[in-house]
């Protein structure tokens, strides 16, 4: 029989091999010095962590669990999550319709009719415009080009942007 | 006999059965039933009293939201164990590595018989040796040794696979061989 993996001897010591393998292993640890070492010096460890008793037998959990069981749901949880996410909503909405005034503004966004640009989007609001006509001044910082910040930089070379 | 009494001798599959027609007794039986092997396991894992109760509770809130969902595909115990391990795991994400609740020195037992300094002393060994594991490792020592559970049973548990169970056993027994013999040494 060859040398027995190391999981072999855990299984051992853990008492979960049946009688056959048990008894085959033990005949193989009989016969060789470094399965045998590898095999005290588990049970060893495994006695040793015997030591470390817990117990937590005068802990009661029954009555916080059943207490928690019975008592209303909280109306407030609904809320505290929209209130938890509205923020990053609100920036995602921000961020797509800062995105499509810039597009317009700078002329990136163009009809597929051409002849409608001149008098569908020459009064293109600015981004600036449009975060004041959102009402959602509060959730962007003006940068020094009067756009949002991390704004000024996906706007075209040579492209006007803002007022 | 109360009915409580009554379902001392109901299987565990039966109450999740009376659970999921929201009939709380049942819930309670299950808890007072399996309470202790909950708490032992957060406390070994966690080494937290405190964080042991929470985990314990929120451990038997998941067994009631999950009744009317619950397949007894595999034994009660090691789906329990299986919620366990869950949150134990979450939890480690969240916090810094653990220490545990280690005893009092000898100051405070001094006048205590030099055995029962001594078995103290081996146990706070022990309980440092293991909170130093890696998480994993720990999971897996504290259901095989000290849950008694095999590795099949550890790996159904965890969600393991038995050869990566069996590996976390092995690395994770040498290491605290090492350690308990380095602590021994000082």
């Amino acid at each position: 029989m060859s040398c027995q993996r190391e999981s072999v001897i855990v299984r051992l010591v853990g008492g979960e091999l049946a009688e056959a393998e048990e008894r085959e292993v033990r005949l193989h640890l009989a016969a060789c010095t470094t399965c045998a070492e590898a095999f005290e010096g588990l049970r060893g460890t495994w006695d040793e962590l015997g030591a470390w008793n817990v117990d937590p037998t005068e802990i009661d959990l029954t009555d916080r669990v059943l207490a928690r069981v019975t008592e209303p749901e909280d109306p407030t949880r609904h809320q505290q999550f929209f209130s938890t996410y509205r923020g990053a909503s609100l920036r995602v909405a921000a961020s797509i319709a800062l995105a499509a005034g810039l597009g317009i503004a700078t002329g990136a966004m163009v009809p597929r009719d051409p002849g409608l640009k001149a008098a569908q989007f020459a009064s293109a609001p600015s981004p600036v415009e449009l975060v004041e006509a959102l009402g959602l001044a509060e959730l962007s910082t003006p940068s020094a080009t009067g756009l949002p910040l991390g704004f000024e930089t996906e706007a075209p070379e040579g492209a006007e942007v803002g007022p | 006999m109360s009915l409580n009494n009554t379902l001392e001798t109901v299987s565990d599959t039966q109450l999740m059965v009376r659970l999921a027609t929201d009939d709380q007794t049942a819930l309670g039986t299950l808890v007072q039933r399996h309470q202790r092997r909950v708490l032992e396991v957060a406390y070994r894992m966690t080494g937290d009293h405190a964080l042991a109760q929470d985990i314990g509770q929120e451990a038997f809130l998941r067994v009631w939201r999950s009744a009317k969902r619950y397949k007894p595909t595999a034994q009660f115990t090691t789906w329990l164990y299986r919620i366990i391990v869950n949150l134990c795991l979450d939890e480690f994400k969240r916090r810094k590595p653990i220490t545990g609740d280690v005893p009092d020195g000898a100051d405070a037992c001094s006048y205590q018989a030099e055995t029962v300094v001594e078995a103290r002393e081996r146990a706070t060994a022990v309980q440092l040796a293991i909170a130093a594991l890696p998480d994993r490792q720990r999971v897996a020592v504290v259901l095989h040794r000290f849950s008694g559970l095999t590795v099949r049973t550890t790996a159904d548990a965890t969600g393991w696979s038995e050869s990566a169970v069996e590996s976390l056993l092995v690395r994770a027994y040498a290491a605290l061989r090492q350690s308990l013999s380095e602590q021994e040494k000082k």
